[in-house]
């Protein structure tokens, strides 16, 4: 295929109930490029961010990743075709020690499945272990890494959370609001993280951000959402000069 | 392009050299034989016993301790594979009066008759997760309940099948290469064979990526799936695996006590094996032994206390009641578990 989008959305539409979250959002990623979803509270853009991942059925519209259609899928087959998630809330696995967290992030569905696990058993953990430690230093995970993933300060957790998107093999990834609740010098870390993942790796990645600044930095294109629906989109010094959209997102 | 800081952070320690473990062995093994002396018959018994339910609390704990899923229907796999290996077995050495009046009866071996009960019980645990996975949370916990209620109705009323109430009697001892298994002794060498074929595979899925990704489900199933699990797949096949070790469990104790009726395999069969697990732990090795050893040798000694028969059974109960509350309490992942269930 010729497109130069890795992602394309049209028409996304879903309602719950009396409220219409999506109503009929049209957006396009372009492969390797960082795109900023932007726009105040309520408009939408976690929401679609479900509905690329799967984790919400849109009510109608379409999803195409690659040129392949994926709407409605299940959100583990769309991982599955390489479509990376950051949530909001971060996500790491509580319980599970550091290392796991990263080991479980290695694994390919062909070392999960049932028989492969009992003729190998733990080989492939320890195989994993190595990466895994490589990993985690590329991002500067501090603390015990053979303790639960609970006991690491909020910060090293979105780090943590960065080193299992690194550890898979994505063609897309969707952050929502990664620098959300974090010190000024993680946002830093952050930044070089993003741009790793979408310079040396050519993944596309697509995040939703409330700080203008981090947007202006780092996007090279900008989505504005209101209301559900698309208010403004282009390269990303060109929307943050129109007036219109300064005003919608500084909540003037 | 700038890389992000590459200056490793390590603040893993060298890793603690691990205990020496054969002291305890050699302990275990010392006492164990001293034991034996005193009253083989009474202590092969306890390990017959002590088998079966540790083939049950493994099994279960790949589900309950590994996947999160609490289940209350694990008797009935147990008890579908005692009828399993009951039935294939009847037509060696039963009264003829039972087996005519029956749908199905065989004349299977003994190791035959064991793998068919693991692969009934297999097929139904995947069959009843399957349909039980529709639900999340505490509905999966009440669909594996009806489940259990369902099955043991049909155990006790199907008397075309299973005799019902009456029970089947006479169930063949097994016969290895014409030596028959009529001491407990040599029933508990014989189950001893069984948790050696079964516990180390089932120890090292606890070990690998499936049961990673089961314990990924039981800590966020967003997030597992979010990273290409496919957690519905992975819940069902840990429950056919779990169903087939405890179907095997069954079988060896259709065959050691060689009568069966379905009271042994009612919800109250269900929730002690749970409660093994519970009070042990679940997420590894060490805590379902530790429930077992313990939820079993707990009556054994208080049989030694010299409490009333009268009252002897209530006393236990109000007993195991404190513990399981204050063990709540106190240690929510149990004696030696790794994770908490609930």
């Amino acid at each position: 295929m010729t497109s130069d989008h890795a992602l394309i959305v049209q028409g996304l539409r879903k309602r719950f109930g009396e409220v219409e979250v999506l109503g009929g959002v049209d957006a396009r990623l372009r492969r390797g490029k960082i795109t900023a979803f932007i726009g105040p509270n309520g408009a939408g853009k976690t929401t679609l961010f479900h509905a690329v991942t799967g984790e919400l059925k849109p009510d109608s519209g379409r999803v195409v990743l690659e040129g392949r259609e994926i709407t409605r899928r299940e959100p583990w087959e769309i991982a599955r075709l390489g479509v990376g998630r950051l949530f909001q809330e971060v996500r790491v696995f509580p319980g599970l020690s550091v290392w796991d967290n990263v080991i479980a992030a290695l694994q390919r569905p062909s070392d999960r499945r049932l028989g492969a696990s009992l003729l190998r058993g733990d080989h492939s953990l320890q195989a994993a272990k190595e990466e895994a430690s490589a990993l985690l230093d590329r991002v500067g995970v501090d603390g015990r890494r053979d303790g639960p993933a609970a006991e690491l300060s909020w910060g090293n957790q979105k780090l943590l959370a960065f080193a299992r998107l690194l550890a898979g093999e994505h063609r897309l990834v969707l952050l929502d609001e990664p620098t959300a609740g974090v010190a000024p010098a993680l946002g830093v870390r952050l930044k070089e993280l993003i741009r790793l993942l979408a310079g040396e790796r050519g993944v596309t990645v697509g995040l939703i951000e409330h700080d203008m600044k981090f947007v202006a930095d780092l996007a090279d294109a900008v989505v504005v959402l209101r209301d559900g629906k698309l208010f403004d989109h282009g390269p990303t010094t060109e929307v943050l000069s129109r007036p219109a959209t300064v005003e919608l997102c500084l909540g003037l | 392009m700038r890389s992000p800081p590459v200056e490793p952070r390590r603040t893993q320690r060298a890793e603690a050299p691990k205990p020496e473990t054969w002291p305890a062995w050699a302990t275990a093994i010392a006492v164990l034989a001293i034991l034996l002396a005193w009253s083989p018959t009474y202590v092969s018994h306890l390990l017959v016993v002590l088998g079966i339910y540790l083939l049950l609390a493994y099994s279960l704990n790949l589900v309950t301790g590994f996947g999160g899923l609490i289940v209350f229907c694990q008797a009935i796999f147990y008890g579908i594979g005692a009828y399993a290996y009951a039935l294939s077995r009847l037509r060696t050495g039963a009264p003829g009066a039972q087996v005519e009046e029956l749908l199905w009866t065989g004349n299977l071996g003994w190791v035959p008759g064991i793998l068919l009960a693991g692969g009934v019980s297999a097929l139904l645990a995947g069959g009843i997760g399957w349909i039980c996975l529709r639900f999340r949370g505490d509905y999966f916990i009440f669909a594996t309940l009806g489940f259990q209620m369902i099955v043991f109705v049909l155990l006790y009323n199907w008397l075309e099948l299973t005799r019902g109430p009456f029970g089947i009697y006479g169930i063949a001892r097994p016969s290895v290469l014409g030596w028959m298994a009529h001491e407990p002794w040599q029933y508990a060498l014989l189950t001893g064979l069984w948790l050696l074929a079964l516990l180390p595979p089932l120890f090292r899925l606890y070990r690998s990526p499936f049961g990673l990704s089961l314990a990924a489900m039981r800590e966020d199933e967003r997030a597992a799936k979010a990273m290409g699990i496919d957690t519905n797949a992975i819940a069902v096949r840990a429950l056919a695996v779990a169903g087939g070790v405890a179907g095997v469990a069954g079988a060896i104790y259709a065959g050691y006590v060689t009568y069966i009726d379905p009271t042994s395999f009612s919800l109250r069969e269900s929730i002690f094996i749970l409660t093994l697990l519970l009070l042990g732990g679940g997420g590894n090795v060490k805590g379902p032994l530790a429930g077992s050893a313990v939820m079993l040798a707990l009556p054994e000694l208080l049989r030694f206390v010299g409490l009333p028969d009268a009252v002897a059974a209530n006393v236990r109960e109000i007993f195991y009641g404190a513990l399981l509350a204050a063990l709540m309490y106190w240690r929510p992942q149990g004696l030696a578990g790794a994770t908490s269930i609930r």
